[in-house]
């Protein structure tokens, strides 16, 4: 079963996702910031990463930087209710970028497609 | 007392203070922290991250390498996440992702060098030239679309300027239709066209600016660089080609040269005397020739393609009012002073 | 020894050179905030009256995009009318206001009346060729017009308004532009134009020119600094909006796809109202926002409803593991505000200091006399503190350090104090808590209470 680290701090979104990503058949460990997922990410393996960038403390392009630095090969989706970060470079070092929508038809696909090769 | 400039092309003024009691020191800049924080590790642009950018588009390569593999010297990528269309793009039907733009525009990032920390100025002449090929180049296949009415190409240093990322990179954008800005220096030289003895404006104030000198910072066999009349913002220069054309993508590869030389310049200046500020450059060029030629016939013979460079200052800044009049602290001949003096490049 | 003068407004003896009365009404016209209709009227007064240069009539373009438009007329329309109005202003006891407010009053009733055949005159300045009175704008030359009705140069609509037969014309300049004309004359009295009419005319007309020019650029300033404010608004109140919208549809979709499940749609529909408060409370808090609506500052007695603030539950509820130190001494006066606004901010305050202070900790609430002119009253929280940047973006919209929060109320306590006239300041260190000192105008407590009418805005 692939493992999917989930970095996001508002608590009815977490779990939302959760559970229509377990339905999917995922493993799903949550994080609520970037330091918790930082932690995570040293600790263990993920086959996937899904951010957002807004989070108290250290954001998520910071988080992706910090990621890219120990691991190169994880995909990485940036999901965030902004689309000012597009303007951005940095957000790069992630594999999709899902501006936040109530349907996750898009964050689903791109998981699928991202987990797939 | 005050001076009012107007740019006879664009209708802007200027108000320009003229005292000239300023030191050197005063337009240095504080010391500017770089733009991608210290800590941050990774850059998307570098050479092994290849993989984190989407397939290119186009590079200049050692012969033996692959593409989207190192060993490139500059390499032209889509930008991974356009934001020129609104709600999710249409379903991908071929493994490229990115092309679906090609329906509504281009954004593409030219990532000037595998160095992370080269920057422009500091770029040999030749490889100067060949990143200004790229721009041609590029262009030139892009235009083929008509759609693609104006491209713009320009290029941000430093955070102040919008770079998101100190990787030396510029960028183009083609977009369907031509932006304001453009149309009024279109209308602009043509009404002075029209209403003048039937010569290029802009060939005109190069050859004033010439025989006054004073607002001449450089100048080689084809390209002259000097900071504007009715300057904007202090320390604003501009590069013209000595050569009349509309269009920059029909440049000659001689002029190329020339230009790379002129463009170094330019930047060593500003580093040298300004500690390294922040800046744009932008190229200013005719539309999509299968555009110009239909809306506005006749356009190579009154406009002149051109680069403008405009630096950011923290320490001594020009800003505009609301009624679009802009003040520039920094009296252009000022500028000038400061910026004629040679500095020793290595090429 | 020291004398000290009130600014008067020039009494208008017949000693008193016209140059001086001239200015002295225009520059007591400074005194209204940016109402470009009352100094222009002012202006026209200043050419009409018999107090000032003593034309007969004005009437005023004002350059709108490339028009030439009229817009004001000042003046009888008959010698019957001239005649009335002048016994009228130069009665004794008649200064400049009373002229100004008459001319207003005048200017009302016969714009309405004028108005179709002045929309007449109206000139565009790209033509190639001009009449008068529009050449003036043209050349930017003040231009004396004699025999007017044999002159082919002048309009011959303007004439048909006019009817006169010697008119100046006055350009009003400004930087390189013209921002109108004003054309005067002396239909009534016929008395020639002269040399010193003119000079003390062109006086006003720059003026005039400046006006126009100063006002419009502040206007367009306002207009910007709204328009940045709003876009800013939208984009962050549409950010806003998204998290709750999106859990409340992924939420939703889950029921539809699996509507048997009871203890998931219980769960559910708890999350989703939940979500709907939370979007229900942005829109609560940018509209109220929006519309800070205080018709009237009253004296009111601070004491009680502070107190009354405390003894609110939600209030206790947070304040249960901390302490509120109160100093609120009876000898304060009262302060000017209103007092459902102030209760507001102050809870608004309390709320935020209660919200950063950590279990068992401090907040103070101290009233205090400043000087005669100030009551100030201080809210310190024993919390985090503030750092420079933090201190600097507090008051703007939508400043926040709490996730949840949406951070306008700082900028509420910014606007009440704003409009019963005091203001607020914050005093805060890294790691020493933050202290808010909100300036009230103090008010004597008087038996009767008088209100004060807020100023128009």
């Amino acid at each position: 079963m692939k493992k999917i680290l989930l970095v996001e701090d508002d608590k009815s979104l977490c779990l939302l996702y959760e559970e229509e990503l377990a339905k999917e058949g995922y493993e799903i460990v949550v994080a609520h910031d970037a330091e918790s997922a930082l932690e995570k990410v040293n600790a263990g393996h993920f086959d996937l990463i899904i951010t957002d960038i807004r989070m108290p403390g250290k954001d998520g392009i910071e988080l992706i930087s910090s990621i890219m630095g120990l691991r190169k090969d994880i995909p990485i989706i940036i999901n965030t209710a902004y689309q000012s970060y597009k303007g951005d470079f940095m957000t790069w070092a992630a594999d999709a970028y899902i501006t936040k929508s109530s349907s996750m038809d898009e964050l689903k696909e791109k998981i699928k497609d991202l987990l797939k090769d | 007392m005050p001076e009012l400039r107007k740019d006879i092309v664009t209708g802007r003024w200027v108000i320009i203070s003229t005292e000239r009691s300023k030191r050197p020191d005063d337009f240095r800049p504080q010391q500017v922290i770089n733009p991608d924080k210290e800590n941050l590790v990774f850059c998307p642009f570098c050479s092994g991250n290849e993989a984190k950018t989407p397939p290119e588009v186009f590079a200049i390569r050692e012969n033996d390498s692959s593409p989207d593999q190192p060993g490139w010297k500059i390499r032209v990528v889509p930008n991974k996440f356009p934001a020129l269309q609104p709600g999710p793009p249409p379903p991908k039907k071929t493994k490229r992702l990115y092309q679906w733009m090609e329906g509504v525009g281009v954004h593409e990032v030219i990532i000037e060098t595998p160095d992370h920390k080269q920057e422009m100025s500091d770029l040999p002449e030749e490889h100067l030239a060949q990143i200004l090929q790229v721009f041609r180049l590029r262009t030139i296949e892009i235009e083929e679309h008509f759609h693609h009415q104006y491209v713009q190409i320009f290029k941000n240093k430093g955070k102040e300027a919008g770079a998101s990322l100190s990787h030396p990179h510029s960028q183009l954008i083609a977009t369907p239709i031509v932006p304001k800005r453009i149309k009024e220096e279109i209308y602009g030289a043509e009404r002075l066209f029209r209403n003048q003895i039937r010569e290029c404006v802009f060939c005109q104030m190069i050859k004033e600016e010439q025989v006054s000198g004073e607002r001449l910072v450089f100048q080689n066999d084809q390209f002259v660089v000097l900071t504007p009349y009715a300057s904007r913002f202090p320390f604003e220069m501009a590069i013209f080609p000595l050569n009349h054309s509309a269009y920059f993508r029909k440049i000659s590869d001689q002029e190329t040269f020339q230009l790379a030389k002129a463009i170094k310049q330019a930047l060593s200046r500003l580093k040298t005397q300004l500690s390294d500020p922040s800046y744009n450059l932008v190229f200013h060029q005719a539309p999509n020739p299968k555009v110009s030629e239909k809306a506005w016939p006749g356009i190579d013979r009154y406009y002149h393609w051109h680069l403008e460079l405009l630096p950011i200052l923290t320490k001594v800044a020009g800003f505009e009012l609301g009624t679009g009049y802009y003040i520039n602290p920094v009296p252009p001949e000022v500028s000038a002073e400061y910026l004629k003096k040679e500095i020793q490049l290595k090429s | 020894m020291i004398e000290t003068y009130k600014f008067q407004p020039a009494n208008f003896n017949p000693d008193t050179p016209k140059e001086l009365v001239l200015l002295s009404i225009i520059a007591q016209s400074f005194f209204q905030p940016f109402s470009l209709e009352d100094n222009l009227l002012v202006i026209l007064t200043a050419l009409t009256s018999g107090a000032g240069i003593g034309f007969n009539r004005a009437a005023l373009f004002l350059k709108e995009g490339d028009k030439l438009k009229a817009a004001m007329w000042l003046g009888p329309r008959s010698p019957e009318e001239a005649a009335a109005i002048w016994t009228l202003l130069s009665s004794p006891g008649i200064g400049y206001a009373e002229i100004v407010e008459h001319n207003r009053e005048l200017l009302t009733r016969t714009m309405t009346d004028l108005q179709p055949r002045l929309k007449v005159l109206t000139y565009s300045l790209e033509d190639d060729y001009f009449k008068l009175p529009a050449l003036a704008a043209k050349n930017k030359e003040i231009i004396l017009v004699k025999q007017a009705k044999t002159e082919p140069a002048v309009d011959p609509n303007f004439m048909d308004f006019v009817q006169v037969d010697e008119f100046l014309c006055l350009p009003l300049p400004a930087h390189d532009e013209v921002m109108g004309i004003i054309v005067a004359d002396n239909a009534i009295t016929h008395a020639p134009i002269t040399l010193k009419d003119i000079e003390l005319a062109s006086l006003c007309a720059l003026l005039a020119g400046n006006y126009i020019y100063t006002t419009r650029l502040y206007k367009r300033v306002v207009e910007m600094e709204k328009m940045a404010a709003l876009g800013e608004m939208a984009a962050l109140v549409s950010h806003q909006l998204r998290n709750p919208i999106v859990a409340i549809g992924g939420f939703t979709s889950q029921l539809l796809n699996n509507p048997c499940d009871r203890d998931k749609c219980q769960r559910n529909l708890n999350i989703i109202q939940e979500e709907i408060k939370h979007l229900e409370n942005i829109i609560y808090k940018i509209s109220h926002f929006l519309r800070i609506n205080i018709k009237e500052l009253v004296a009111i007695d601070f004491k009680p409803i502070i107190k009354g603030i405390l003894e609110r539950p939600d209030i206790m509820a947070k304040a249960k593991d901390k302490q509120i130190i109160l100093r609120l001494p009876e000898e304060t006066p009262c302060i000017l505000c209103d007092p459902v606004y102030f209760e507001e901010a102050i809870t608004n305050l309390l709320d935020n200091a209660l919200d950063v202070t950590p279990s068992g900790g401090q907040i103070y609430i101290r009233a205090s006399q400043r000087n005669k002119k100030w009551v100030t009253i201080i809210i310190k929280d024993s919390g985090p503190g503030l750092d420079q940047k933090a201190q600097e973006k507090m008051f703007s919209p939508f400043f926040s350090t709490k996730e949840s929060g949406l951070g306008l109320g700082l900028l509420f306590v910014k606007k009440v104090m704003e409009t019963c006239g005091g203001k607020v300041e914050v005093k805060s260190r890294p790691g020493h808590g933050a202290m808010f000192r909100l300036y009230f105008l103090s008010k004597e407590r008087s038996s009767n209470n008088e209100k004060d009418p807020v100023s128009r805005r």
